[in-house]
């Protein structure tokens, strides 16, 4: 293996899925961390192209057809019917927390996509964890020894699902300043905690009860329901179902951690569902995150009346 | 002295030969049940479970004893591994491989071989529908062979005897 793919253990967990075309070429790049590698993205009939911190990298290896259904294979581990429902959203979850983007042909059944046959592209999201990434935030969230209700919002990519992560965990394990919390998490794409075997891959602390692949608001339904939290935790908050939801989580006298797309407060306050939230204060605490530097810092902060605590 | 040494020869001889044939005989009812046991776990854990095909051949490996249970696991290595090929082609490979030391005749192969060209490679419906129509295939030839075997059985075991004591009379 080349000096620059160094292991680790998320890592290794994608590498021996690979096939052996795709390892090999990853293997024989000079100076490829695994660390500063993002996707890997195979197109049929297209070079294997690298997105890392940097910007892109091509391999020399032409993608076939051939090595695009081995490769699936491979992350099916010879198994439809066990990722049937992940298939159908475009995804699969791998070991290690990773996710595959899919896309091809789509098919449907009474009038749903079944899911994609012939597929032209994957993208191979590497999944990591940041510890500590959540600890410029910390002041923010937490107010008279409790979690505020916080929204935190970016564009994509930004990395609101690692701030998430590292809040849950931090505030799971008791790094905060406060007791430990017990954390009720509704990963529906399976992106935060990537629980897989019922073992979260990515580590959310101890304290963490996670509900994968569940619609988010039934999921923190149940959530409330049969697990305690104290804090009920969801990404990618948008829709009317999500938002009675988290306040059903109010009633409940629960915090809430969520996060949306979004680049600015205004931006958000033109989501039908979100933005209402926003004007009848719910959310206590808005962050809007930035990229600064490599590191992933708040660009700007709101209280519940809309008023600028960092901007 | 000797005669009666090598009359029990010839007879130790037949008995046995037979006995050869009945036991292979009663291998078949035993094997198809076997399969049978494996087809029912794959159900209930595609099912409830939702596991992944390595995982459920390692299971079926376990839980189904002697030729089939070493068939099961032979499959769960080469699934491991990153260069395995496509289930059908491996399943195929190995029943090739294997099924020399199985009992099953050619009609009870058929459902077999039919079973890995499906595996895994569809949804859980139709996974579902795969197993259900191999499991009652392989009922029906279990049932047909556990009567035939029994009826064989009887009339082997006095054939070991009637031939033996025939020889013994024609070679004295």
């Amino acid at each position: 293996m080349a000096a620059g793919l160094m292991k680790n253990d998320a890592f290794e967990k994608l590498r021996a899925l690979l096939t052996p075309a795709l390892a090999a070429a990853l293997a024989a790049e000079p100076d490829l961390s695994w660390d500063k590698l993002q996707e890997i993205r195979l197109r049929v009939a297209q070079p294997v192209r690298l997105c890392l911190a940097a910007g892109e990298r091509t391999l020399p290896l032409r993608w076939a057809a051939a090595l695009q259904e081995q490769q699936l294979r491979l992350f099916l581990q010879n198994s439809v019917y066990a990722y049937e429902e992940q298939l159908k959203q475009g995804f699969v979850t791998l070991p290690g927390g990773h996710r595959v983007g899919l896309v091809g042909e789509a098919w449907f059944a009474d009038g749903r996509l079944g899911g994609f046959k012939q597929l032209a592209s994957m993208n191979i999201r590497l999944a990591r964890a940041l510890p500590g990434v959540a600890k410029p935030f910390l002041p923010y969230i937490l107010a008279g020894g409790r979690v505020l209700r916080t929204l935190l919002a970016a564009p994509p990519g930004v990395g609101k699902t690692t701030l998430l992560r590292d809040l849950v965990r931090t505030l799971a394990e008791g790094e905060a300043g406060i007791a430990p919390l017990n954390i009720g998490l509704a990963d529906e794409r399976m992106e935060i905690a990537a629980v897989a075997d019922g073992v979260p891959q990515l580590d959310v602390g101890s304290r963490c009860d996670v509900i994968s692949a569940c619609g988010k608001a039934q999921a923190v339904m149940i959530l409330l329901r049969s697990m305690g939290p104290q804090v009920v935790v969801t990404d990618e908050v948008g829709s009317r179902e999500d938002c009675q939801a988290l306040c059903a989580a109010l009633n409940a006298g629960v915090a809430v951690l969520a996060s949306a797309h979004g680049g600015s407060r205004e931006e958000l306050l033109a989501r039908p569902w979100l933005g209402d939230l926003l004007r009848q204060g719910f959310f206590e605490r808005l962050l809007l995150l930035k990229r600064a530097g490599g590191r992933l810092l708040p660009a700007a902060v709101y209280d519940a009346g809309g008023r600028a605590l960092l901007c | 002295m000797l005669n009666i040494c090598g009359g029990l020869l010839i007879l130790l001889a037949t008995v046995g030969g037979f006995g050869q044939v009945r036991f292979a005989l009663s291998q078949r009812p035993a094997e198809l049940l076997s399969w049978q046991a494996a087809v029912r776990l794959l159900q209930a854990e595609m099912s409830y479970g939702l596991s992944p095909l390595p995982r459920l051949c390692v299971l079926a490996a376990e839980q189904t004893p002697g030729v089939v249970g070493r068939f099961w696991a032979a499959l769960a290595d080469q699934l491991q591994t990153p260069a395995a090929q496509a289930l059908p082609e491996l399943w195929r490979r190995l029943m090739d491989e294997q099924k020399g030391g199985w009992h099953l005749l050619a009609v009870d192969l058929q459902p077999l071989a039919e079973l890995g060209q499906g595996l895994g490679g569809s949804g859980l419906a139709n996974q579902q529908r795969l197993l259900a129509l191999t499991e009652q295939r392989l009922t029906n030839l279990a049932a047909e062979a556990a009567e035939r075997s029994a009826r064989l059985n009887r009339l082997l075991g006095g054939l070991g005897w009637c031939s033996g004591l025939l020889l013994i009379c024609l070679w004295l």
